[in-house]
């Protein structure tokens, strides 16, 4: 199987398969990077669109002693920043959320939408300096070091503002998390 | 988790796989990094409520559907010209720059009054102008200069042809109009000289949705186009006249970039 590296150098010489082979590997993560805080699968459509489109007109610009993914996820949350500034609004926490409310799944259904929604709060609510490296860390795998590449900081410093953004996390959550410590199998597999 | 040697990484996906991460490996970590201690403490309780952020997997058969349809459009030059690498785009930027100050600026001025052109001014639009672009057309996958920085260069790029107007010493004003045709004439000239500018910028910018701050640092920019081909063209040295028939193009395009911005996201 090629690396994201190789197949993005495919395609910058003219392979457009590689493209959609990029495309299938990375488009449902950066669909759930969106959904995270748009919660309105419209607008994340939209962002990962323009995000393979920058890919595709920046395509020359990737260098290949660079990681592709810390490079990619760059690009994204500059675009979703940037839609976030244009519509002059936070990140959402509801929406189409409340859909789930009424899906059938009894109590423990219930607790796990209510622990997804207190947290999509809290982290609408954290300086977006620490949501960017906990969500690029957390949900999407990439280590502190690619963290660091893609948004030019220093490893140590991506660090530091993990820390700080599960500081602000565990404040904001407080009566949450200690009932999540209170019932360590509630649902969640854990 | 064994003795081994463990990093953040290992501890993020222990969790997320339902394990709680110990062991003398995980000890140490822990004691040199305070975000997994964070993590982990209260019985991992905020690992565990990370687990449960990420929404589900979306159909992606008729994204991808748009996506090719997206590039397929992606024809002509203005396609061509945004997909060069950076580097390259800054320099077409930079010669249409040139080309405007050199045209526009050496042609013949009406009133045929002496021009003295003024080396720090030019140098100080020209450093402005470049910075300004520099940090708005960085390479598209790298982080963008922050926007705080951002505006102090956009107002710096504005203000800049104010000072110039301000320092403007030992005022010359050549005959042959009053100071409202003088004016105008100069900002309508300085303004038609930023167009032509404002559309190579257009063509090279990768964007496909207008921001606002973007769209207030290229007017910046085309002011201090014009305002470089203006010291180049106009002997009128008056303070005022360059405040108005100078200065006010960077102002008037920030402006009118702001409404068009303001219309296209309201439209959208």
């Amino acid at each position: 199987m090629r690396s994201d590296e190789e197949l993005m150098l495919a395609y910058a010489g003219g392979d457009a398969a590689a493209f959609k082979e990029l495309f299938e590997r990375y488009a449902p993560k950066l669909e759930r990077l969106m959904l995270r805080e748009l919660y309105a699968k419209r607008e994340a459509d939209d962002l990962v669109q323009q995000t393979f489109l920058q890919l595709h007109r920046a395509k020359l610009d990737f260098d290949p002693s660079q990681r592709f993914r810390p490079w990619l996820y760059t690009i994204a949350l500059n675009l979703k920043r940037e839609h976030f500034r244009r519509r002059r609004r936070r990140p959402e926490v509801l929406g189409d959320l409340a859909d789930e409310r009424a899906a059938p799944g009894g109590a423990g259904a219930h607790e796990a939408f209510e622990a997804k929604r207190s947290l999509a709060w809290a982290l609408a609510r954290i300086p977006e300096e620490n949501r960017a490296v906990i969500e690029l860390h957390w949900f999407d795998g990439l280590s502190f070091a690619e963290i660091a590449q893609g948004l030019g900081i220093g490893a140590v410093a991506a660090k530091v503002r993990a820390h700080r953004g599960y500081q602000r996390l565990r404040k904001l959550l407080g009566d949450e998390l200690e009932l999540v410590a209170g019932n360590p199998r509630d649902g969640t597999g854990i | 988790m064994s003795g081994e040697p463990v990093d953040c990484t290992e501890i993020r996906d222990a969790l997320l796989a339902g394990s709680a991460p110990a062991g003398p490996g995980v000890e140490d970590h822990l004691r040199g990094c305070e975000g997994c201690a964070e993590l982990l403490r209260g019985g991992g309780s905020l690992g565990r409520i990370l687990s449960r952020a990420d929404a589900p997997d979306a159909e992606h058969a008729t994204l991808w559907a748009s996506v090719e349809g997206a590039l397929r459009a992606e024809q002509g030059p203005r396609a061509w010209l945004r997909s060069r690498v950076t580097p390259v785009r800054l320099l077409i930027v930079v010669i249409a720059a040139l080309v405007v100050v050199g045209v526009g600026g050496l042609a013949a001025e009406p009133s045929g009054g002496p021009i003295e052109p003024h080396p720090i001014g030019l140098g100080a639009f020209t450093f402005a102008g470049i910075a300004c672009l520099w940090a708005f057309l960085t390479p598209t996958g790298r982080p963008r200069v922050r926007s705080g920085a951002r505006l102090l260069l956009v107002l710096a790029a504005l203000v800049l042809p104010f000072a110039f107007a301000v320092a403007s010493r030992a005022p010359l004003v050549p005959a042959g109009g009053s100071f409202a045709e003088l004016a105008v004439s100069c900002f309508t000239y300085g303004s038609l000289l930023a167009v032509p500018f404002l559309a190579v910028v257009w063509a090279v910018d990768r964007g496909d949705r207008p921001a606002w701050m973007l769209s207030a640092a290229i007017a910046a920019v085309a002011g201090l186009v014009a305002n470089a081909a203006l010291v180049l063209h106009c002997g009128n040295t008056e303070p005022a006249h360059l405040a108005a028939g100078h200065a006010g193009i960077g102002v008037f395009f920030v402006a009118l970039g702001a409404l068009w911005v303001g219309m296209v996201t309201r439209r959208s």
